[in-house]
């Protein structure tokens, strides 16, 4: 990816000689002579480079450029797919370019028909794809240089973007045969290699994206420079429902460097010359607001859930067998309610976007998960055709979810039409971690029957949370606004009950129910979904069955998965690499938690030691079965790293007060360090089933897993998060 | 007019004496490496050397990196050979990379102070803060880096 | 410091541990529990922490030092991450950041944390704990020393929230200081 010059030699004014040497704008602007390469847009596309499909693109020297649907956030998917594409396709992986693409059908899923990374869906959806797409250019390929050569197909052979022929020492490169193959039909059946004549996938690739996040020269959204760029800053309504009362333009105006001031939908922008002039004069101004409530903080929140949860309404979302009845005659009942509050994504990178809108044309530079809304919003904000508008994705610095939105996307279209010339918008860690689209705060009652024999008869669930789809659902096009909250029917969104309904655990008698909130908080899918809180509850309500059956967690889990093979082999693994048996010294315990979510399947066990209310997590054991690791490396960082996110998950959280988001930084909201972290131990079960999804399962059993083994030690049980609830702090 | 070093070059800026360096080095000197996490020192995400001392640059004012040396990202060799860059590759250590550039600087300058860390070293120092949760491989390309390049 | 008054102090022999028969001094041990209003507030007491809280603490509530900051075994931090990583020599508004020239917390032989205002004022008089300072040194250090000046201009928080002062102007405190060394650095009971 591209990277300014660096300064050049000698004693330089930076706001004169130095932006003329490199060839650039005076006035202290910043501008760079090479646009950041992205989707779509190949500055280093020769004239004759040729698109043999969607996915692969051949130049004029041989070089081969491959196309990556998904964005890149850390998960390493854009080494992976392009991997198995260039293991299919025959060349070189470590020489390809790669580029992220830009909205178009071919990168849609195709059950959703809609344009997205997120779900831990790219590896089940694309892998397949991918290898067909790299599989039939390579049979293309090789069908053009066949006729060229004048030779049976089956004579030659590919290493390298080289086709030979052995026979007669012919070679032929793709460059030379591209353009006829592009024009052959495209194989309905492609043969796939097998897997002992794969090179990459199932062995751990050196990501591609790793040396720039070393040295710097990786582009992310925010690092973004185009010709003429101005910077803008964002101040939007602090109080929930806020709206803009009053401002002073030309006091803001009359600020150093600014250029504009321009209303966003749900504040103010102010345009400068550079972000920090921007940030000051917007720091400084005096904002007035209107239409908020201060009435309404965290308290007021609960107490609407808690009312809820008595009264409804409910919607029905499992019922098998007649749960209601197996508690009436039940040999003994347990029943809890748990509590799990807001979180905000907290990306490292902050909100921001970069656009270009002019009368005919629109760019978007974004580090984004949501290609086709934010093509959508964009077609919305312009008002030109779709193929008038260029969305370039760089990397994104975290995406967790945050960035499916188009919130961020449509305030820059907004202030580039009103500017006329290209903008950055970047949003203040405050307005971010203020203007969030939170993980919703649940309430969730469970209860359990036993029958005299200890064994688990009937689990029934009531959930109250809003719908985690209101910002994300695919919509279409007779929506007028996009950017706006859209609830779709309550059959096409069980989010809120994931993990619940399709538990591992064979049951006679399960129930779940949910009551659909309406938030006055805005909420977004946020990583593990629905499947995160309610994996808490279910496998600390599991532990507290056992309990009260006085029977070893990990045995009363063994006999509760009765049939589920896969299942058991993980929890027998993680229970042997964990050294369940061993005992622990005093004060110290664990915790296992199980979890079917995201296509895979999970077991963990914590070990903590606790003192005095000082909870030190010491190991966590993981044992993953996602049907087959594409690439080992890549796998075990996603778990890792998944780990840490659960931790964290225990320290934070979102409050309101006064009606504003309490949070507003890392201080307050402060995720999981380098000296909290444990060891952490993976281990990868194939079992050949289909193709799981890794980005978010690693952190799903996390929370039940340290809050069991939390149990363990002290006796107590947590049912309210974070830990500081209960008086607990992670050390 | 603010005249220090960058990376080995001299430098005379004309801007806000109190503009935070992070902002100056990012957006008048263009070098994006250098990256804006909180502004207000929690994160680290900002952190460069100036004088060979981790500072980070969001609380750090431009007019005080007068006459000062201050290395950025970029600054740290030219084609990934510093022992760090070199273990984060070896290591695989960054997942979206956002929050690498502040930490390989946090970590260069921690061991030019530690040269051979142990665990409770390397807790007390490396406080950046990483969304991914790479914490585990930074620590092992840390024993790695410190190790001149081996493997624990 | 006024001449009269050194020389009464250099003939109470200052210098020696307080720990004489004397007729009790009620005046001078009045201003000293006046005195210590200003060292116990979080100003000062945030950096003035003892042997076994290993750490600053921050803001009006005192809370540990976020981010696992820790004393070191200089007093500036532990080694890679020192105190001026953040901290620089002047308050940062941008940041919230404060900030004074060589900003470190107090060596251990200052930690007041927990002490009673006897216990604390003996430790002020102790040369062998108060880096050899006579009480000239002392006054001296109270009414010039960068670090300790910072307390009343301590600057804004990230959210442009002003930390508290002291309970008294610094030219009390030094007025203050005075009156009690010249009318012989009693302790209190």
């Amino acid at each position: 990816m591209g990277q300014a010059d660096h300064v050049a030699a000698g004693r330089i004014n930076v706001t004169r000689r130095l932006l003329l040497e490199a060839g650039l704008a005076a006035g202290g602007l910043l501008v760079s002579s090479r646009l950041v390469l992205a989707a779509g847009e190949s500055t280093a596309a020769a004239p004759q480079a040729v698109a043999v499909n969607a996915w692969v693109r051949i130049g004029a020297d041989n070089s081969v450029t491959l196309i990556t649907s998904q964005s890149e956030m850390g998960q390493g998917i854009s080494t992976t797919l392009t991997a198995a594409l260039a293991d299919e396709l025959g060349v070189d992986w470590t020489r390809v370019k790669i580029e992220f693409a830009p909205f178009g059908e071919a990168y849609r899923f195709p059950e959703y028909k809609w344009m997205f990374t997120g779900n831990s869906e790219s590896i089940s959806t694309f892998y397949e794809i991918v290898r067909r797409m790299g599989a039939a250019a390579r049979e293309m390929l090789v069908s053009a240089a066949a006729s060229r050569l004048g030779v049976p197909v089956d004579k030659l052979t590919v290493a390298d973007g080289v086709i030979r022929d052995a026979a007669s020492g012919r070679s032929l490169t793709f460059a030379a045969v591209a353009a006829d193959a592009a024009k052959l039909p495209v194989p309905a059946e492609p043969h796939l290699k097998p897997p002992g004549e794969l090179r990459y996938v199932g062995r751990a690739v050196r990501r591609w994206d790793i040396p720039p996040k070393v040295d710097g020269s990786a582009v992310f959204g925010i690092d973004v420079k185009v010709p003429d760029m101005l910077l803008a800053a964002v101040r939007c309504a602090p109080g929930l429902g806020g709206k803009l009362a009053h401002y002073d333009a030309a006091a803001i105006k009359a600020k150093p460097g600014v250029v504009a001031v321009v209303e966003v939908p749900c504040g103010l922008a102010v345009v400068a010359k550079t972000y920090w002039q921007a940030r000051r004069a917007l720091d400084g101004a005096e904002l007035a607001w209107t239409g908020d409530d201060p009435g309404l903080d965290s308290e007021r929140i609960w107490a609407t859930y808690r009312e809820k949860l008595e009264a409804g309404p409910f919607v029905t979302k499992k019922a098998t067998g007649d749960a209601a009845q197996a508690m009436a005659a039940a040999a003994h009942k347990l029943e809890a309610v748990y509590e799990i509050p807001f979180q905000a994504h907290a990306t490292m990178e902050p909100m921001n976007c970069t656009a270009h809108v002019t009368d005919d044309r629109c760019d978007i530079w974004a580090p984004t998960q949501g290609v086709e809304i934010s093509q959508g919003v964009a077609a919305q904000v312009t008002g030109l055709p779709s193929d008038r508008i260029h969305i370039h994705r760089t990397l994104l610095g975290g995406g967790f979810g945050r960035r499916l939105l188009a919130d961020f996307v449509k305030q820059t279209l907004i202030i580039a039409k009103a500017v006329g010339r290209p903008v950055k918008l970047i949003w203040s860690r405050e307005e971010d971690m203020t203007h969030d689209a939170y993980r919703p705060a649940m309430l969730h009652r469970v209860s359990g029957a036993l029958d005299d024999k200890g064994a688990v008869t009937a689990l029934a669930h009531r959930v109250v949370s809003p719908t985690y789809f209101l910002y994300v659902f695919p919509r279409n096009p007779k929506i007028a606004d996009w950017s706006a909250p859209f609830e779709p029917p309550t059959q096409y969104d069980s989010m809120a009950v994931e993990g619940l309904v399709d538990p591992p655990y064979r049951l006679a008698n399960l129930f779940v129910e949910q009551h659909y909130l309406e938030s006055r908080v805005p909420v977004s899918v946020w990583r593990t979904t629905g499947h995160g809180p309610n994996n808490f509850v279910l496998e600390s309500f599991i532990d507290e069955l056992a309990a009260s059956a006085r029977q070893d967690p990990v045995a009363f889990r063994r006999k509760l998965l009765d049939g589920n093979a896969r299942m058991l082999a993980l929890l027998d693994l993680v229970a042997e690499k964990a050294g369940w048996e061993k005992p622990l010294p005093a004060g110290q315990g664990r915790g296992i938690a199980i979890a079917k979510a995201f296509g895979s399947l999970i077991a963990q066990v914590a070990e903590v030691s606790v003192k005095d209310k000082a909870v030190k997590v010491r190991r966590i054991v993981t044992a993953v079965d996602c049907g087959k690791v594409l690439d080992p490396g890549i796998a075990a960082s996603n778990i890792s790293g998944g780990v840490v996110w659960g931790l964290s998950g225990l320290k934070t959280e979102i409050t309101i007060d006064k009606g504003r988001v309490v949070q507003n930084n890392f201080d307050a909201f402060e995720p999981a360090h380098l000296w909290e972290t444990p060891a952490i131990e993976t281990h990868f079960i194939e079992s050949g089933a289909k193709l799981g999804g890794l980005g978010e399962i690693g952190p799903v059993p996390t929370h039940a897993a340290v809050c069991n083994a939390i149990a363990a030690v002290t006796g107590q049980r947590i049912r309210v998060l974070p830990l500081s609830r209960a008086g607990f702090t992670l050390s | 007019m603010i005249t220090f070093r960058i990376n080995g070059r001299s430098i005379d800026v004309d801007a806000d004496p109190d503009t935070p360096l992070l902002w100056i080095i990012r957006e008048q000197l263009g070098l994006t490496g250098t990256k804006y996490g909180c502004g207000i020192a929690a994160c680290g995400a900002c952190t460069v050397h100036v004088d060979g001392i981790a500072a980070r640059s969001c609380s750090f004012p431009l007019s005080d990196a007068a006459g000062r040396e201050v290395t950025t990202i970029e600054g740290l060799s030219h084609d990934r050979s510093h022992p760090v860059q070199k273990a984060w590759i070896d290591h695989q250590v960054p997942q979206c990379g956002y929050c690498q550039s502040g930490m390989i600087m946090a970590v260069a300058a921690f061991l030019q102070e530690t040269p051979k860390p142990s665990d409770a070293d390397i807790d007390a120092a490396i406080t950046n803060i990483c969304r991914c949760g790479t914490y585990e491989r930074i620590r092992e390309a840390i024993h790695a880096a410190s190790e001149g390049g081996k493997s624990r | 410091m006024k001449a009269p008054y050194l020389l009464a102090l250099m003939l109470i022999g200052f210098a020696a541990a307080p720990s004489r028969a004397e007729t009790v001094n009620t005046e001078s041990q009045a201003l000293f529990t006046r005195i210590a209003t200003v060292l116990k507030s979080p100003r000062c007491m945030n950096c003035h922490t003892d042997a076994d809280h290993p750490f600053p603490r921050q803001g009006d509530d005192r809370h540990r030092h976020l981010f696992n900051v820790a004393r070191g075994p200089s007093d500036i931090g532990a080694p890679g991450l020192h105190c001026g990583t953040c901290h620089q020599d002047k308050n940062n508004a941008a940041s919230g950041v404060p900030g004074a020239p060589g900003w470190r917390l107090a060596p251990l032989s200052m930690a007041w944390e927990g002490l009673s205002d006897r216990e604390i004022c003996r430790e002020l008089l102790d040369p062998t704990r108060n880096g050899q300072r006579n009480a000239a040194a002392l006054a001296d250090h109270f009414a010039h020393e960068a670090l300790v000046a910072w307390a009343w201009s301590p600057g804004t928080d990230h959210n442009g929230r002003a930390r508290a002062t002291p309970p008294m102007t610094h030219d009390e405190f030094n007025r203050m200081v005075e009156r009690w060394l010249a009318t012989g650095a009693a302790c209190p009971e």
